[in-house]
């Protein structure tokens, strides 16, 4: 027990140390406001956009249950979303498992203090979701003690299912790649595969309820399609609060259920995982020579497409963008019915923009380039190449892997709403200056925020300060032009002309800032934290 | 070609590191640096490689000075940290590649030097690989590789010669002393004292950040041995 508490306090400072809760007084005045201001933004979003128009329809119609069981499975999915590609790398990835297998300790208590960190991500996003949703239903609705009782255990354990369920998926990407030679590619390929089938039993799950009209139709449905749902929604929603210990055993027993599953084979699947075999069958032939240039910016496409977690979760923004955009040019019909709604197509290019806009904000490249480097930084610092060199090299890249899915998104975007000219241009322009942004302040975000010490790349691109920052940043930016087209009343080219001269702006002082002060930064970085 | 002027070094937090260390190493040299864990010769060799900032002293290379010519100082010199960690994402040929473009050797060259100091290595048949896949000490084969297709005026060292086999060990002094032998230098940090004593021109030993003894080998060793040497200088100071 003790083991497993030691191993539990080591994964929660490493979590803390990523987003830079820990370390020097600096460094937690600047983080911990941020991550605070951050999932205050977040939480105040998620409450006046989703869960107070899902509660203002549904509670007064005495459906508290069903308020409780979409807010509950957005919840469990948005996590999911998050957490299911990181599931490998968190739990057979860790640099520090040859270390802990060499220690008296069972391999199923190694496992559970990894879990535990998976646990405390879903538990995050969870939380942002569900706390927010518990505020706007208790000023709607009469809630009680019991309530926040119910509230605070089920709080606890939907993320236990969503950890579960990564964990599974974790350990079947863990399994696949460890017997192919190409792991990477292979590792990329299962994460695809399942998060296609997340957003594939969302979509269906969608439609089955846009399809119900009556209440009692509506819950059956989702409550068919979801069973431990029941459990937990009824009771938050005025029910028998009788089934919330139901939930419990379920949720704690799915985690006991699979550590106890995959305990067994947890070595074996993590040194299956790490092995990589030299294959002796290199001839050496002529070389070709590039420039100093061209070699960064290489590197920077080699490690994105050769790093898993790093192409998955950086790269889903341009991704769904260039989904976006085939389903478009694909089914150009599809959408049409938008143009009906009244006023819709004079919003619609500032739609669409910030849609662009939240794809390319949502993790940018850059804002974990940096901390990627790791231990191997040194190799930059000592090259012949000026720190601005570096830093221009990401944020190209950055730039770069956005422009072609942003023109196959504009392009169905053309073929299925006809833009006029200027509104395309407009629109155009801005998605192209937000991706400069975000690649701008990402990196500032992780020159600011290194973390290159981190155990694994899991943990850079999912937990690091860096990554909050430019997100909060860019979901800020985003609001601040939100709120200005609504007071602002011109047409829609107009303000994506002018909201792409402010980001631009905005470019131009992090790239003079960049000249200035980004030599020393980057000269600074060590992999001391 | 390295001159390093009351060099000082304190890490936020205030712990000194080094403290008032003055070296050179002239071309041709094979300069020793010993000390204890923590003695500070990490912080001095990355601060000549220009990837620690300093603010007291000066350090130059080839004549170039690191803070002010940071660019050119870097062309004319190769720093191999100790255990280095290196792209694991890519092929052992992929990086020496990257490296020869950062230092723009072009392509006919690159290939002949390659070719000469992987096959001295007995890597050449593993450069397809991921370097990922590669062993402790084909990692630091690799490195070395790297640092010497680019054939530095100056090579400085942390440790070179842990991980390394015994013929892989053999070579690298052969390689430093032909190094030197064209009128490069090298300085490096090693805690295998026979070695240093058997390979180096010059001897630095630092203790708790400063330079206690420096000299030709032979002056430093006299009689003795270079281990009754550093021990007696690390035991002389304990406070006492």
């Amino acid at each position: 027990m003790s083991a497993l508490f030691s191993l539990c306090k080591v994964e929660l400072q490493a979590m803390l140390n990523a987003m830079h809760l820990t370390g020097s007084k600096k460094s937690r005045a600047f983080a911990a406001p941020l991550a605070a201001a951050l999932g205050g933004g977040i939480m105040a979003y998620v409450g006046a956009v989703y869960a107070l128009p899902m509660a203002t329809v549904l509670l007064p119609m005495g459906m508290g249950d069903l308020y409780w069981g979409q807010m509950l499975l957005v919840g469990f999915c948005m996590a999911l979303c998050f957490t299911m590609m990181a599931g490998s790398g968190m739990l057979f990835g860790g640099r520090d498992l040859d270390f802990l297998f060499a220690l008296p300790i069972p391999a199923r208590v190694i496992l559970l203090a990894k879990m535990l960190a998976l646990y405390l991500e879903n538990l995050l996003f969870n939380s942002c979701l569900l706390i927010p949703s518990a505020v706007v239903y208790a000023l709607n609705a009469p809630v009680g003690p019991a309530f926040w009782l119910e509230f605070v255990v089920i709080c606890l354990c939907v993320p236990l299912l969503a950890t579960a369920i990564s964990a599974v998926f974790g350990c079947l990407s863990a399994w696949v790649a460890g017997h192919m030679r190409h792991k990477s590619l292979f590792s990329v390929l299962v994460s695809l595969l399942g998060l296609g089938l997340l957003f594939w039993l969302l979509w269906m799950l969608q439609s089955s309820l846009m399809d119900e009209v009556q209440a009692d139709a509506l819950r059956q449905s989702l409550w068919r399609t979801v069973p431990p749902l029941a459990w937990a929604a009824r009771p938050l929603g005025g029910g028998n609060a009788l089934s919330v210990v139901w939930f419990v055993l379920l949720s704690v027993g799915c985690v006991g259920v699979l550590t106890a599953a995959i305990a067994p084979v947890y070595q074996s699947l993590t040194l299956r995982l790490a092995t990589r075999t030299v294959h002796r069958r290199f001839r050496m032939s002529r070389q070709t020579a590039g420039s100093a240039v061209s070699a960064l910016y290489k590197k920077e496409a080699a490690r994105f497409f050769g790093t898993p977690i790093y192409l998955l979760n950086c790269g889903l923004g341009p991704l769904f963008l260039l989904l976006g955009g085939g389903y478009l040019l694909l089914f150009p019909d599809k959408l049409q019915i938008l143009l009906t709604i009244p006023g819709m197509r004079q919003q619609l290019p500032v739609m669409l923009a910030a849609m662009a806009a939240f794809f390319l904000l949502v993790a940018s490249p850059s804002s974990v380039s940096i901390s990627l480097e790791g231990r191997a930084i040194w190799l930059l610092q000592s090259a012949p190449v000026t720190p601005l060199a570096i830093c221009h090299a990401k944020a190209l890249f950055s730039l770069t892997i956005c422009l072609p899915p942003m023109a196959v998104a504009l392009a169905g975007v053309q073929r299925a709403f006809r833009l006029p000219a200027g509104q395309l241009a407009a629109l155009g322009v801005c998605c192209a200056a937000t991706a400069l942004f975000a690649s701008l302040c990402g990196l500032w975000c992780n020159l600011l925020l290194p973390r290159l010490d981190a155990p694994n790349d899991t943990v850079v691109v999912k937990q690091s300060a860096s990554v909050l920052a430019n997100m909060g940043i860019g979901f800020a930016l985003l609001a601040v032009l939100a709120l200005l087209w609504w007071l602002v009343k011109v047409s829609a080219a107009l303000f994506l002309t002018g909201a792409s001269v402010f980001v631009l702006a905005l470019c131009g002082l992090m790239e003079l800032a960049l000249l200035r002060y980004g030599q020393d930064k980057f000269t600074e970085l060590t992999t001391k934290g | 070609m390295l001159q390093i002027s009351h060099f000082s070094k304190t890490y936020p937090g205030g712990k000194t590191a080094v403290q008032d260390l003055s070296l050179e190493v002239q071309a041709g040299q094979i300069v020793g640096f010993i000390g204890h864990n923590g003695a500070g010769k990490s912080t001095t060799l990355r601060a000549v490689a220009g990837i620690l900032p300093f603010e007291t002293g000066s350090i130059t290379v080839g004549g170039y000075d690191i803070h002010t010519q940071p660019v050119q100082a870097k062309r004319v010199m190769a720093f191999l940290p100790d255990n280095p960690d290196l792209y694991e994402f890519m092929s052992g040929i992929k990086f020496l590649n990257f490296v020869a473009d950062l230092y723009g050797i072009p392509a006919a060259e690159r290939t002949s030097r390659i070719q000469q100091y992987a096959g001295a290595y007995e890597l050449t048949d593993a450069l397809g690989s991921a370097i990922g896949s590669y062993s402790h000490g084909m990692k630091q084969k690799l490195a070395l590789i790297s640092a010497l297709i680019r054939r530095p005026r100056l090579l400085i060292l942390d440790e070179p010669f842990v991980g390394l086999d015994p013929k892989a060990s053999h070579l690298l002094k052969q390689q430093l002393r032909e190094l030197c032998a064209e009128g490069g230098a090298v300085l490096f940090s090693t805690h295998v004292l026979e070695v240093a004593e058997k390979l180096c021109d010059r001897i630095a030993i630092i203790r708790q950040g400063q330079l206690v003894a420096s000299g030709a080998t032979a002056e430093i060793v006299g009689a003795s041995s270079l281990e009754d040497v550093f021990l007696e200088l690390e035991g002389g100071g304990d406070g006492k």
